[in-house]
């Protein structure tokens, strides 16, 4: 492997440093913050402002602050809170997936000509800022409002319900409704890539159309699948807003909150900082399976 | 109008519940604890170090030109009052803002911002004294100072003869509600704390989503009026009581329940800062009805000894202003009883001059009849708890207390 001419040596050079500008960009925006993040949690307190202050040599970080806050997960609130999220996350992650597939589906494979305006309509909503269409929500999610009134009236409630009081349901709505477009276009790339003549063959081997889908499309689909899935996971592991407008119960408490908390106050700069990184490290076992599972079937359509 | 409000109260909020400087035991406080800060507590009042290379300005000075450059929450002041001072000194004025406490401390820290005046908290104040980013004020300039501020916050705890500061606004923090939504008689409860913990307003109680003022209500609560405790099983007690809430009312933690939430029906009882109930009026439905809204604030209460925050935010002017004869007027202009009462008429947060009492607020239609209980004069503060800065330790007791209350 080794070069030998000229030419081989330059042309080695030539196509890493096209990722340049993503490294410098991963390394600016990514590492240092993290490195900032890391020196805050292990860092040490103003004496005058109480502020945290970041320690940068790692030699003298102080890692205690660590052991209070895993502590505090395996042991106390902040686990239930932990699981909370997990739980919310993972059901949000699922019914978007259930809504997305069908959606992603449809575009890809029967929406013909139309297929450009389809995704323009998936996307419409982003051209209002998150904001507007949360306390959209708020407004029609009240006692007197829309929601109420229309399941009122097909009967399938007889009294109306407090959507807004704390509920699970609602923030897992809300979380869904945020980021399920974010879900289809991948998912809709993947599928649109899928070659119809392996599909065909399938049929053409006596294979019914659910079970042409079942092996051969949704295999296909998976990497998909799981791009849509981590996108929207990530920032639905740190979301606390969709919670602040639609609950404000500690029933509903994510971790997101919780560290919106401590990194807002006066001396809990570093306790906010610690659960970041530790909630960082949760989203990177996911991340970890992710690129495995990536690495995997690169591998695979290789061979 | 609801947009401003509600910017100005959600860092508030925020700032409500950094700023309190209450330390665990005021004798740490007042000897002056870690970097030469030195709080004060209502019992131990202090006044603030001058330092020889922080000396302030010389009297009888000319103004500078300009531009007057303030630093001050959102939504904070009358553009109207930045705009009559432009004309009548024919200087620029130009505001920036800031979200809450931390994020001027941060800023102001570097030094590369200048500002001419500031409105800090005055939990705030001892440290930024002790860090020198504040000048002291030389009180030739501000003749309405001694005319017409309340005596009593002339001489404020933190700050013994306003060497750094002097007030912008005071408030009180107690109990709002909805007379057609709540039947209860709050006014002559023995704790009137205790309704949030009535189960008939299970699904239309809340409170502030703020830890200072709402670990408060749990002291409270548990019949213990020192608001600025370290002690833990003071703390672990107030927390088991907020616990409480979630089971028994489903109670919700907002930041503009009470000047919003109640107006539009989907709060009948709510903590309350008095400013938001002054407020409130403008927040109904049309067709509402504000003449429902009531607030008490339990230490006038003649039947209970229970307890209610009471404080001011301050002006101040950094070390670094460019401006600092400019900034000692328009503080001065600030302290004006007609700029000030035009300020209050659009800011729902009073100043406390002397002239501005609360038969006149109540005539000239500056707060509605049905809430003048939101008034504030001088004597609460001998009857109400003033928040102070609080020992870092001790803060961090009452984040934890105040995470593992949010968690449920």
């Amino acid at each position: 492997m080794s070069g030998t001419g000229e030419a081989y040596s330059r042309r080695r050079w030539t196509w890493p440093a096209f990722a340049a500008p993503g490294l410098l960009w991963l390394v600016l925006l990514f590492l240092v913050p993290f490195y900032a993040i890391l020196a805050v949690a292990m860092g040490r307190q103003d004496p005058i402002f109480n502020t945290a202050e970041p320690v940068w040599n790692p030699l003298q970080w102080d890692p205690g602050i660590f052991g209070e806050v895993a502590n505090e997960i395996f042991t106390g609130q902040l686990g239930v809170i932990f699981l909370r999220t997990v739980a919310y996350v993972g059901i949000a992650s699922l019914l978007s997936l259930v809504i997305g597939y069908p959606v992603a589906y449809f575009v890809a494979r029967h929406s013909g000509k139309r297929k450009v305006l389809y995704l323009i309509l998936i996307l419409t909503p982003f051209w209002i800022p998150y904001l507007m269409r949360m306390l959209a929500w708020v407004n029609l999610l009240e006692a007197d409002g829309y929601v109420n009134a229309i399941l009122g009236f097909l009967g399938v409630m007889a009294e109306p319900r407090d959507w807004l009081g704390g509920r699970s349901e609602t923030v897992v709505m809300g979380l869904v409704y945020g980021y399920v477009p974010f879900l289809i276009l991948p998912l809709f790339a993947a599928l649109d890539r899928i070659d119809q003549s392996t599909i065909q063959a399938a049929r053409d081997l006596g294979a019914s159309p659910f079970r042409a889908f079942l092996h051969v499309t949704l295999p296909l689909s998976r990497q998909g699948i799981l791009a849509g899935l981590v996108i929207i996971m990530l920032p639905m592991f740190g979301d606390y807003y969709t919670n602040t407008l639609l609950s404000r119960s500690p029933r509903t408490r994510m971790v997101g909150n919780e560290i919106e908390l401590f990194v807002n106050s006066n001396s809990g700069e570093a306790r906010g900082a610690t659960i970041t990184v530790l909630l960082m490290g949760l989203v990177a076992v996911l991340m970890a399976y992710y690129l495995f599972s990536v690495a995997r079937a690169t591998r695979e359509a290789r061979l | 109008m609801s947009r401003r409000r509600m910017i100005r109260l959600s860092a508030s909020a925020v700032i409500t519940a950094q700023l309190l400087a209450a330390c665990g035991d005021s004798s740490e406080g007042s000897s002056g604890s870690g970097g030469g800060v030195k709080i004060g507590t209502p019992e131990n009042p202090v006044e603030q170090p001058l330092f020889d290379d922080n000396p302030g300005i010389e009297s009888d000075l000319e103004p500078e030109d300009g531009p007057l450059k303030l630093y001050n929450w959102a939504d904070y002041i009358w553009p109207r009052v930045m705009k009559d001072f432009s004309e009548e000194m024919g200087v620029e004025v130009e505001l920036t803002t800031f979200y809450n406490m931390e994020e001027a401390t941060r800023k102001l820290r570097t030094g590369d911002l200048q500002f001419d005046v500031f409105f800090p908290t005055a939990e705030v104040l001892p440290k930024f004294v002790a860090g020198k980013i504040l000048q002291p004020l030389n009180h030739d300039y501000l003749p309405n100072l001694s005319a017409n501020v309340w005596p009593s916050l002339q001489d404020p705890y933190f700050d013994v003869g306003s060497r750094y500061t002097v007030p912008y606004t005071v408030y009180e923090t107690g109990i709002g509600w909805r007379s057609d939504m709540v039947d209860t008689d709050i006014e002559s409860m023995e704790n009137p704390w205790d309704v949030f913990w009535d189960p008939q307003f299970d699904g239309m109680a809340g409170l502030y989503d703020d830890y200072r003022e709402t670990i408060g209500v749990g002291l409270y609560r548990s019949g213990n009026n020192d608001i600025n405790t370290g002690d833990q099983a003071a703390l672990d007690q107030a927390r088991d009581a907020l616990m409480e809430l979630v089971d028994l009312v489903n109670v919700r933690y907002t930041i503009d329940g009470a000047y919003s939430g109640m107006p539009e029906g989907k709060f009948g009882l709510h903590h309350s800062w008095s400013g938001d109930v002054v407020g409130a009026q403008y927040y109904f439905p049309k067709g509402g009805d504000p003449s429902v809204l009531r607030f008490l604030w339990p230490p006038k209460s003649e039947t209970s000894t229970a307890g209610g925050y009471i404080s001011n935010d301050s002006l101040a002017i950094p070390n670094n202003a460019e401006h600092p004869v400019l900034a000692h007027m328009f503080i001065n202009y600030l302290l004006d009883e007609k700029v000030a009462l035009k300020n209050f008429g659009w800011l729902g947060y009073q100043p406390p001059l002397n002239g501005i009492v609360p038969d006149r607020l109540v005539e000239e239609g500056y707060v509605p009849e049905n809430v003048r209980s939101a008034i504030i004069e001088q004597d609460d503060f001998s009857l109400g708890q003033i928040p102070v800065q609080l020992a870092p330790e001790v803060d961090s007791r009452w984040l934890d207390a105040w995470s593992q209350v949010q968690s449920g």
